[in-house]
């Protein structure tokens, strides 16, 4: 039950998974003509159906596992090992961890080298918006952001263009426009996320502004809880095309 | 119409739900966004403006049509009628918002202020859409409406008061 109707040839993901998944031989996974026998089928475990849900849009069912909130004065033990919310963690400190988090420094940029922050544009969604007419019109490639005292240090103007390359020698395969801005600190350099398609059937965003991806190859990872981190990449600028001085050494 | 400068985050949303809305050919807009820093590192502001026609009291570019199609509909709406229209530019030099751009079908276009929605008692499609209900729309004689509400208790500012062109987008700041 679409919103608005799908235009041009764009259809709809299970119909995508379903005929490549039939293309795959994988018919009995697929048994069905249209999604909504496959949601018709969910709610009916449900004891809904599809067609009642249209009807009525929201059903609720009474609570099987108590009330929501706790009673006032009502006894509550928390699941951790002490029964109470933890600000020092027993179970951490068991396992050989930090009870308490310890500040550690982070490591700072070598020098001639700026922090890499990646972002987000709002108009943007990752990097699967970037051919879209309307939200091209809008933002049709990322820059660099340079704060002043950087661009004077390394005479860098407004749109010029650069490449990127960061602590393992990894440089950008595209170049980037530098935006210099007073919105990023001077041991930094910011870039949105989503730019630098290298697929030429992208027929606009190829080849427009330069991927944050290219650029990350350090990755920390929390000893404890496996969250990553990838702001800890260093970038420096090139001003010359990297790829014309590499055909050069090759000549 | 009153724009609040301090929850706009300058996504466009408004600037795609004209152009889809109006059939605003692509490359062209009808409203736009403003970033606008000041200050040094780390004290700095920073303001977010969507801005399209300020639909002027005073209105150039009506003065200077010379055909008529530029015109101010009742309410205060300013309007082109596209088959009166000359594409003679005129009106584009003397918007002091560069408010105006041409068609490439020959004629001048800009806001209507979603007048073909309005007239059915719905939102402009700008309004409708923008996800930080940073837009506020009514009818500026009316107290009870959102815009007037909206200018009420906050301070305010337009843009170019010096042109002299009464113009009717208020900036919440």
């Amino acid at each position: 039950m679409p919103a608005a109707e799908p235009k041009y040839e764009s259809k709809p993901g299970w119909w995508i998974t379903k005929q490549i998944g039939e293309r795959l031989g994988l018919h009995d996974y697929f048994n069905y003509n249209d999604f909504s026998e496959v949601i018709d089928w969910q709610l009916k475990q449900m004891g809904t159906s599809l067609e009642e849900m249209k009807k009525i849009g929201v059903k609720e069912y009474p609570r099987k596992s108590g009330p929501l909130y706790l009673g006032e004065g009502e006894e509550f033990k928390f699941n951790t090992s002490t029964g109470k919310v933890e600000l020092y963690s027993v179970d951490l400190a068991d396992e050989g961890f930090d009870a308490m988090p310890v500040y550690k420094a982070h490591p700072e940029p070598p020098q001639n080298f700026y922090r890499l922050i990646y972002g987000r544009a709002p108009m943007h969604t990752f990097s699967r918006t970037s051919n879209n007419p309307n939200l091209w019109d809008l933002m049709s490639e990322n820059a660099v952001w340079v704060n002043p005292k950087v661009a004077d240090l390394w005479g860098l103007k407004k749109d010029q263009e650069v490449w990127l390359k960061n602590q393992d020698g990894a440089i950008t395969t595209f170049p980037v426009k530098v935006r210099v801005t007073e919105r990023i600190r001077w041991d930094s350099v910011y870039m949105v996320h989503g730019f630098g398609h290298s697929d030429k059937k992208l027929s606009r965003a190829f080849g427009r502004g330069a991927s944050d991806e290219e650029l990350i190859t350090n990755i920390a990872v929390d000893p404890i809880m496996g969250g990553t981190g990838m702001r800890g990449n260093f970038i420096t600028f090139l001003k010359e095309n990297p790829a014309t001085e590499r055909k050069e050494d090759k000549a | 119409m009153a724009i609040d400068t301090k929850k706009c985050v300058g996504c466009g949303d408004c600037v795609v739900a004209c152009q889809t809305e109006n059939n605003v050919p692509h490359g062209y807009c009808r409203d736009w966004i403003v970033e606008r820093v000041d200050g040094t590192y780390p004290s700095l502001s920073l303001e977010f403006r969507s801005e399209r026609c300020n639909h002027c009291d005073n209105s150039p570019c009506v003065r200077c049509c010379p055909t008529g199609a530029s015109h101010k509909a009742e309410g205060g709406i300013v309007l082109v009628t596209h088959h009166k229209c000359i594409g003679c530019g005129a009106c584009i030099q003397s918007c002091p918002y560069d408010a105006r751009y041409p068609h490439p079908e020959g004629y001048v276009d800009k806001c209507t202020f979603c007048i073909h929605r309005v007239e059915k008692g719905q939102k402009t499609a700008c309004v409708d859409v923008c996800p930080t209900h940073c837009l506020h729309f009514g009818d500026l004689d009316d107290p009870n409406s959102d815009v007037s509400l909206a200018l009420k208790d906050r301070k305010w500012k337009v843009l170019a008061p010096e042109a002299g062109t009464k113009p009717q987008l208020y900036f919440l700041t």
